[in-house]
């Protein structure tokens, strides 16, 4: 502790407990401590909220109380209360009338008491009213559009997917589960590209699969007529996308190009070379290194 | 822990705030915000240190909201009786009252809580919220312009 005078010492803890042992504090404290726990939430943050407001109130006050003796003595000087009262009614009404009857002319609101200065003096005080409103306006246009708009979304979203947060996850779900056959109203999905089957087509880079879409689900049969030539590009570009494209090369195996191509296939639907409901075949060709050499 | 702290936390509280009334309620309000953490606290001293150290917080607070009032309030005046006594032993307790009132917040606080309170270094640091370094250096402050006020007025 700091080394105080000893005797200060005492006299100081002297005093303060005489001050101190005056202090009595008021009987039930703990029945009002109780009560006060007792008192729903609500009640006690407004009654909480209730006392800072009229501390606030009262501090606001003791700020502008010289304002407020100005106040008073200019009521004073409109001959009391009710003269100041009926003054100040009087200059509003006036104001408002200017307001909402310019193009009468203000002269006749005036009613020829204040003239040409005075209406010019009017005129200029109420100048930042104007756009004052128009700013209001357009902030409470806003913000009631922007509400309105989530409104509607959100209603538009609930009415036409029900089952779902946002449309765009019923896709999303399909497409992520790699069921190639899932559909909407007995169709099959277009995801049909996805080189799951054999990854060698994809994978290698070196030469560019060449694949063709198979049009129809009548082309899906294995037809000999449509066998695709083996045009093996020999571009060497690396595509890393892995989007083969569909084609309709059902039998090309007993060719002598077909030797030559090491066949990907990648058959997204199984009964694609049979049904009529079969789904686009993907095969996508890749040409063999020693075609190439 | 309301029968045996009750009634020295409520003059501790008065001697910080200078109103009984406020003081019950600044008290009282701190044996519900314990009632609230109690299952935090769970030990009673550790209840009655949060309790002092709530009632030092919003002593504060009620402090705060007076600030404007106490600066229009009228202040005591300087010829207090006590200057008629000579030693400053015989000083009349309303003199000293007076000089501690005068003292900013948290020198009055200190010296309270280590003359009425009979609180040890760590434990004024605990309910004032701040290192005993600044414990000691509120005391000695409090101590040199309480010694200064009342040698002038003798």
């Amino acid at each position: 502790m700091t080394p105080v005078n000893g005797d200060f010492d005492q006299m100081l803890r002297r005093v303060l407990h005489a001050e101190a042992d005056s202090i009595e504090p008021a009987e039930g404290g703990l029945d009002r401590i109780r009560q006060r726990m007792r008192a729903p939430w609500l009640v006690r943050q407004t009654s909480l909220l209730l006392t800072e407001s009229v501390d606030l109130v009262r501090l606001i006050g003791i700020r502008l109380e010289p304002k407020f003796s100005g106040v008073r003595a200019a009521i004073a000087d409109r001959g009391g209360a009710w003269g100041a009262f009926v003054g100040l009614l009087s200059s509003m009404v006036s104001v408002l009338a200017g307001l909402f009857a310019p193009a009468r002319g203000r002269g006749a609101t005036d009613g020829g008491r204040t003239g040409r200065a005075g209406r010019a003096r009017e005129g200029s005080s109420l100048a930042w009213l104007r756009p004052a409103l128009a700013v209001a306006g357009a902030v409470v246009i806003v913000v009631a559009g922007v509400y309105g708009l989530a409104q509607v979304r959100d209603n538009l979203v609930l009415e036409l997917f029900p089952g779902s947060s946002t449309p765009a996850s019923t896709g999303g779900g399909a497409a992520s589960t790699g069921h190639h056959g899932a559909t909407m109203e007995g169709q099959s999905a277009p995801a049909a590209i996805e080189p799951t089957s054999t990854g060698r087509g994809s994978a290698k880079a070196s030469p560019k699969a060449t694949c063709t879409q198979a049009p129809s689900k009548q082309q899906a049969a294995p037809s000999p007529s449509v066998s695709v030539s083996p045009t093996p590009t020999v571009t060497p570009t690396v595509t890393p996308d892995p989007t083969p494209t569909d084609t309709t090369t059902p039998a090309s195996s007993d060719t002598a190009a077909a030797a030559t191509t090491a066949a990907l296939t990648v058959n997204l639907n199984a009964g694609a070379q049979t049904g009529a409901n079969a789904a686009p075949t993907t095969r996508c060709t890749t040409p063999s290194p020693a075609r190439k050499s | 822990m309301y029968s045996t702290h009750y009634r020295s936390l409520v003059r501790l509280a008065a001697l910080l705030v200078r109103d009984v009334p406020t003081a019950e309620e600044v008290v009282q309000d701190s044996f519900m915000a314990m009632h609230g953490a109690w299952r935090r606290i769970r030990d009673n001293d550790k209840a009655l240190s949060y309790l002092r150290q709530s009632v030092v917080n919003r002593s504060r607070s009620v402090l705060r909201h007076r600030v404007v009032v106490d600066r229009n309030a009228p202040k005591p005046s300087p010829d207090m009786p006590s200057a008629e006594q000579g030693a400053l032993t015989l000083l009349d307790r309303t003199a000293v009252v007076a000089a501690l009132r005068a003292l900013p917040p948290r020198q009055r606080e200190a010296l309270v809580l280590r003359y009425y309170g009979d609180l040890s270094e760590a434990q004024i640091a605990s309910a004032m919220g701040i290192s005993r370094g600044a414990v000691k250096s509120h005391t000695a402050r409090a101590i040199a312009s309480l010694r200064a006020v009342l040698e002038m007025e003798t």
